[in-house]
């Protein structure tokens, strides 16, 4: 395990009724023609629990393990770089020049990140390599119990590729979420958040993708209208192992964004697309 | 005292605060804006609330023969209202960005006040007479019948007590997508420049429905945005030179004899960056709070957010002086990017004879530097531990948390007490600046 490479989710879970729900997880993987096999990807979870809004924020934190050369840049840069996701998602109204600021800041990081080959999500791929991939979940789970317990309370253990919100309370009972306009693969993208033990397969769904998008396409233009806008394409012809141009794979349906109208969410789903888009490169 | 090199180490002094004392401020109560006039003789603050009070220096006092006037409160008035954007279902805010003041031509005060879309000029006019002795009105204004006039008599005017009006005389808008961040009167006493995140216009005073794009640094794509705007000003002698800063620490001088549309600069002032300091904030911490000319027109300063540079216009290489305002947060910039100090835009200005420049920084501390070799000097804008003709003690900032006489730790500074908006008078040694609770005015010891 030469190199160990941060791979960053973020994990929304409402409380508002007396089982926590699951906002959306979404999270697109960008695939690097040039990836190295024996980079492996570290999943890094942190849960926070949105609760009412005069509670505190109980946050679990997971340290994440890295076999860096340089632990302390690093680790200021993967602040910087949370920071600045925050500070662009949070805000919708921040003045242009702020956003140009982080916009750039986030720029620059993203460039040394993928110079150094670090946004190579090897479980993507087909031939991943599961072992270390479940090592490294394991891992997560020993230091997430918090995760553990609101994946079992809320019957998406199983396999999740994409959590539907509780608009109505009623809708996540049953774990696997409905794609009306999304043709499934079989391969769907799972992942196992421990209370099922190592995740023997991470596969990613084939099926579900959306065009190449840039970060500015957030930043600068109406993230509703935009995302809602979105299609879901055919299957992705680039997953295989050396294609020559970075694919983007979303799990997300315009069905489902559409029915995200409800504010609350809406901050959040802008939030993890954010994130992602940004950390998985334009 | 005299310093070595024969210049005299200036003292200064707090002469008053204005606002509320009390911990208890509301936002609208905050000053976003502090300009003296070309005379000195009134000083303008505009808050968050759209306010513009405007005071007056009394004539010298006859007693204390070495005392400047007090500044006391010669007009009060709501200069912008909060507006909504319909189209963008956006708020338009009310505060005060800047305000600029033209030159005197007669009896009236004329101010440019303007927020982050609208651009107003203000007449500011006294009046001490009335008339009286209508024929045909009494003198609560209801007209009289006419029939019951039997004689006529001329009105004339009777002393009143000294009321001063503002009155909106142009209202120029419609102009800007983007956030105003300057305005600058021109030399010619026609026109003036507006500038916001993307784009300069150029109005003339007369005409509030027309203005003139002489910058545009918009992308046709703006995806590839990646530097705006921040400080623009016309230069004190040449009517047809000016300025504009940028987010990316760089200055462009432009000749509106060159082109109509000075996209295309005629110099551009960068100081190359210093690959050993680079950080990821670099770029964030290099980008222009503000650009002033120096009275005589051949240099300019910028502020940034750890320095200030001054500039020979002759030379656009690299700047002739730069000065650490507060190179002590070099190390903090992490913190300061995630409580979003970072990207405070500090102001600087230039003393009367463009011997110091003074600009602010946190904790209520404020920095003046004389130019002439001398070290910089941090005095603090406090009225507690300050009493008025009694000079202000430096202070130091050291490592650490450690506070005692004099000296306070890095750790220690309060990041919420900042003082961005700064002005100095522009015939003698009076400065006021902003707190964000109060307005304070220091007056140079006269010895």
């Amino acid at each position: 395990l030469h190199s160990i490479t941060l791979l960053y989710f973020r994990v929304v879970l409402h409380s508002r009724k007396p089982l926590p729900s699951i906002t959306l997880l979404y999270f697109r993987v960008v695939l690097h023609s040039r990836t190295p096999l024996h980079s492996i990807t570290l999943l890094y979870f942190r849960v926070r629990k949105l609760q009412s809004e005069d509670e505190d924020e109980k946050e679990p934190k997971v340290v994440a393990i890295l076999a860096d050369p340089h632990p302390a840049y690093s680790l200021q840069r993967e602040t910087v770089l949370q920071l600045s996701l925050q500070k662009l998602c949070s805000h919708v109204e921040t003045a242009l020049v702020r956003r140009v600021l982080i916009t750039n800041t986030l720029r620059s990081i993203q460039q040394e990140l993928s110079q150094q080959g670090a946004l190579t999500p090897a479980w993507v791929l087909e031939s991943s390599p599961k072992d270390s991939f479940s090592t490294a979940l394991s891992e997560i789970e020993d230091l997430c119990p918090t995760l553990t317990v609101a994946a079992s309370s809320t019957p998406f253990s199983t396999s999740l590729s994409v959590a539907q919100p509780d608009l109505q309370c009623s809708s996540n009972k049953n774990g696997r979420l409905s794609f009306p306009a999304v043709e499934m693969s079989e391969k769907e993208a799972q992942i196992h958040t421990g209370s099922n033990g190592p995740c023997d397969s991470a596969h990613l769904s084939s099926s579900i993708f959306l065009p190449e998008l840039s970060l500015d396409d957030f930043l600068f233009s109406d993230i509703d209208n935009f995302l809602c806008d979105l299609n879901p394409c055919g299957p992705n012809p680039g997953l295989a192992q050396g294609s020559s141009s970075s694919k983007v794979v979303s799990m997300v349906t315009d069905d489902l964004l559409r029915s995200l109208t409800n504010q609350p969410f809406k901050t959040d789903l802008n939030e993890l697309d954010h994130i992602m888009e940004v950390l998985v490169g334009s | 005292m005299e310093g070595d090199g024969g210049s005299e180490i200036k003292q200064w002094c707090l002469s008053q605060v204005k606002g509320a004392i009390d911990d208890d401020v509301t936002e609208a109560d905050i000053i976003s804006a502090v300009e003296f006039n070309h005379s000195g003789e009134l000083l303008a603050t505009g808050d968050r609330g759209g306010r513009i009070v405007i005071f007056q220096q009394e004539q010298e006092s006859k007693t204390l023969a070495h005392s400047r006037g007090e500044y006391n409160v010669y007009s009060t008035f709501q200069s912008h209202e909060p507006e909504f954007d319909y189209l963008k279902s956006l708020e338009i805010e009310e505060k005060i960005n800047k305000i600029r003041w033209l030159p005197q031509k007669n009896a009236a005060h004329f101010l440019l006040s303007t927020n982050d879309k609208t651009i107003k000029l203000w007449k500011i006019s006294e009046r001490d007479k009335r008339p009286e002795g209508y024929n045909l009105k009494e003198e609560d204004g209801r007209y009289k019948d006419p029939t019951s006039v039997t004689t006529l008599r001329v009105p004339v005017f009777q002393p009143m007590d000294l009321m001063v009006e503002a009155s909106p005389r142009r209202v120029y808008a419609n102009a800007h997508t983007y956030h105003i961040n300057s305005i600058s009167v021109n030399s010619d006493n026609e026109t003036y420049l507006s500038a916001d995140d993307l784009r300069i216009n150029l109005w003339h005073l007369d005409f509030t429905d027309r203005s003139f794009n002489i910058v545009d640094i918009k992308p046709t794509n703006m995806e590839e945005l990646t530097e705006v705007i921040t400080a623009s000003e016309f230069h004190p002698l040449q009517c047809n030179t000016f300025v504009y800063g940028s987010s990316k620490g760089s200055v462009r001088l432009c000749d509106m004899r060159a082109a109509a549309l000075c996209d295309q600069h005629s110099k551009l002032f960068e100081e190359p960056e210093d690959p050993s300091a680079r950080s990821f904030f670099s770029e964030i911490i290099s980008s222009v709070s503000d650009v002033k000319f120096s009275h005589s027109g051949r240099y300019m300063m910028t502020r940034d957010y750890l320095t200030i540079k001054i500039w020979d216009l002759n030379m656009e290489s690299q700047p002739v002086e730069t000065y650490q305002v507060h190179e002590y947060l070099r190390s903090k910039l992490c913190s300061l990017y995630e409580n979003d100090c970072i990207f405070d835009k500090f102001e600087c200005c230039w003393s009367h004879d463009d011997s110091e420049v003074m600009t602010g920084s946190y904790n209520n501390f404020f920095r003046m530097f004389g130019r002439d070799g001398q070290a910089g000097v941090t005095l603090e804008a406090s009225w507690e531990s300050s009493s008025p003709r009694c000079p202000l003690r430096p202070w130091r900032v050291c490592a650490g948390s450690r506070r005692k006489e004099d000296e306070i730790g890095v750790d220690c500074l309060d990041f919420s007490r900042k003082i961005l908006h700064t002005s100095w008078h522009p015939q003698d040694g009076i400065i006021a600046m902003a707190t964000v609770n109060n307005l304070y005015i220091f007056q140079e010891k006269l010895n």
